[in-house]
């Protein structure tokens, strides 16, 4: 092997590697191939319009009602086509982050590198797993903060941030905690195509504040929160199209409040659900009671805790819960560790509780789960609601089913996967990774 | 079970295994991860059709392969009719660009500026590691003509890179 053959294979190899392990799509197979090697005949199309059904889902669906057709399966578009009833009603995009490196830099021989979990954002239809748009954060920015899907299904907002050289000890980059985080919204046509734009907020965030995000049912607002721990608690409302914000805040000691993205808002866009955190000096987050705040949106009072209910679940183990509000805002639904996930553990559990909007009783256990394995696999084993119908009885989750995770319908006890989210391992990495510094459940927006 | 699950249960069971491979191999062809991952998708998709007609279903992934070179050279093609910028990923910030290592990104250019075929040669012999008798399957080429192209390309890099150092 002469030295340019040497040389050759480590740079290809190092180049390759920005294709990350766990981050290639699923495979789209032709919903009705024929194997015999038959050119494949095209469904007619029964493009019967984007079903207006869907806004009665719209109305009550927390953070995105999806907008289907009925007709066939057709794959190059990009546009969700299918009329099974199984996706009827669901978001038709979902986004998701996908890993990267900020820099690599090769010293005397070795590649260097940091790679961050939302390097980019992809937006799939989720009915064909067909990619929209890869996302990259515009110059200088280079990794993702967080992002929200909102209940219009066709808008997502985007906080990118900034690694910046730095030459301080054996660090050459480092997060950038001061300068403002920027916003972009990301709209889909109806015709499928992707639009880009910035969005100004009144006032600079940055990635210090670790903000978390969720946009109203309609899109038409950006709730934000932030502080907390030791700084005065902050959630804030921006009225997109004007700038207009409204603010509650809370002195110290307040816990962090954390917003989930979707299911943090009921379908009326009135009450914020909020979950709470205390992060305490170097970064530790100290597990509270299981709590949610529940904020009303049209009080007058400019205070959170006037403003706002505290519900403790009952029942729970003790695990923070992502918010997560039925549309119709009266149940609540969190995480329930049936048997803590430990470094090293061979087994562990846990179940979805539902619980009472109104007063935090658990109202039912449902799809409990165990996990046999040993330490990497439990440890990434999570369960998560990132959509519901109205009333809760139709759920979207991300939980763990036979030592993976995967995503899918849960009614009742019956889970049904969805196909062509088959990214189990990639959320599950999102989940377990840097980008949960912001605070939230942004891997994933619906 | 029927014959259709049969091969879909099949083609995802190769998918899974080797969709990395095949799409790091791509990119490197494209420089671009949208359209390699469209390639190897397309390939995939090619093979599950073509299930019934393979008679050695342990040449699958032989097939896939050629399927992605075939799909690169056509994306290549369609690439040249409305010019991307092949050399650097389009998802790819400035930055990360700058920042990457000048010596891997100088080897990266040059690659990607040698015939399509050269490049295939280089890629499949150095990245996927495949012998001289296995690129030949992949391209559709003889040995000789690998040995030859490989021969080739090397030095035409060779050529590039010492023009880049100077």
């Amino acid at each position: 092997m002469t030295p340019l053959e040497d040389r050759l294979r480590a740079d290809l190899r190092a180049e390759s590697v920005q294709i990350e392990p766990g981050s290639i799509p699923p495979l789209r197979l032709p919903a009705s191939g024929h194997p015999d090697g038959k050119p494949l005949r095209k469904s007619p199309r029964h493009w019967s319009g984007w079903m207006t059904a869907i806004a009665a889902a719209a109305a009550v669906t927390t953070v995105i009602a999806g907008t289907f057709l009925v007709g066939h399966i057709v794959t190059g578009s990009g546009q969700p086509t299918i009329g099974e009833p199984p996706y009827s009603g669901i978001p038709p995009y979902y986004a998701y982050a996908v890993q990267g490196n900020t820099y690599s830099r090769i010293i005397n021989g070795t590649q260097y590198g940091d790679s961050v979990i939302a390097r980019y954002v992809k937006i799939r239809a989720t009915a064909t797993g067909k990619l929209v748009r890869t996302v990259s954060p515009p110059a200088p920015y280079n990794a993702f903060e967080s992002f929200a899907g909102a209940a219009n299904g066709r808008t997502f907002v985007l906080a990118a941030n900034r690694y910046r050289y730095t030459k301080a000890g054996n660090e050459y980059y480092k997060l950038d905690q001061r300068t403002a985080l920027k916003f972009i919204t990301l709209r889909i046509t109806p015709g499928g195509r992707s639009q880009l734009s910035a969005l100004s907020v009144p006032e600079m965030l940055t990635e210090a504040q670790a903000p978390t995000l969720a946009l109203s049912p309609d899109g038409a607002e950006l709730a934000v929160a932030y502080g907390g721990s030791g700084k005065p608690a902050v959630v804030q409302v921006i009225t997109l199209a004007t700038g207009q914000m409204k603010q509650w805040a809370s002195p110290p000691p307040a816990a962090t409040p954390v917003l989930g993205g979707p299911g943090s808002w009921t379908a009326d866009g009135r009450t914020l659900a909020i979950g709470q955190m205390v992060i305490q000096p170097g970064g530790i987050i100290r597990r509270l009671p299981t709590q949610m705040r529940l904020l009303d949106t049209a009080s007058p009072s400019r205070s959170l805790a006037a403003a706002s209910k505290l519900i403790t679940l009952q029942g729970g183990a003790g695990n923070f819960p992502w918010p997560f509000i039925t549309p119709v805002g009266t149940t609540l639904i969190g995480e329930i560790a049936g048997r803590p996930i430990r470094l090293n553990a061979t087994t562990a559990s846990g179940a979805f509780g539902v619980y009472s909007a109104r007063t935090g009783a658990l109202l039912r256990v449902v799809a409990r789960w165990q996990q046999h394995g040993r330490g990497f696999i439990l440890n990434r084993a999570r369960q998560t609601v990132v959509w519901s119908n109205a009333s809760g009885s139709r759920l979207i989750v991300e939980m763990p089913r036979r030592n993976i995770s995967e995503v899918g319908f849960l009614t009742g006890e019956k889970f049904t996967p969805l196909p062509h989210v088959a990214l189990a391992p990639l959320l599950n990495a999102i989940n377990s990774g840097g980008f949960q510094t912001s605070g939230g459940y942004v891997g994933f927006a619906w | 079970m029927d014959r259709e699950t049969d091969a879909s249960e099949a083609v995802t069971a190769i998918y899974q295994r080797h969709a990395l491979g095949l799409t790091r191999l791509a990119f490197l062809m494209l420089g671009d991860r949208q359209t390699a991952e469209d390639v190897v998708q397309d390939a995939f998709c090619g093979l599950y059709r073509a299930w019934g007609r393979i008679s050695d279903h342990g040449h699958a992934l032989g097939y896939v392969r050629t399927s992605v070179l075939n799909g690169c050279r056509s994306a290549h093609r369609h690439s040249k009719r409305a010019p991307q910028p092949l050399a650097v990923p389009p998802t790819a910030s400035a930055e990360a660009t700058v920042l990457a290592s000048e010596r891997q990104r100088a080897t990266i250019t040059a690659l990607r500026r040698l015939p399509p075929r050269q490049r295939e040669a280089l890629v499949l012999r150095y990245f996927a590691d495949l012998s001289e008798h296995e690129t030949a399957l992949a391209m559709g080429v003889s040995p000789g003509t690998v040995k030859s192209t490989t021969s080739r390309a090397l030095a035409a890099l060779a050529h590039m890179l010492r023009e880049e150092e100077l």
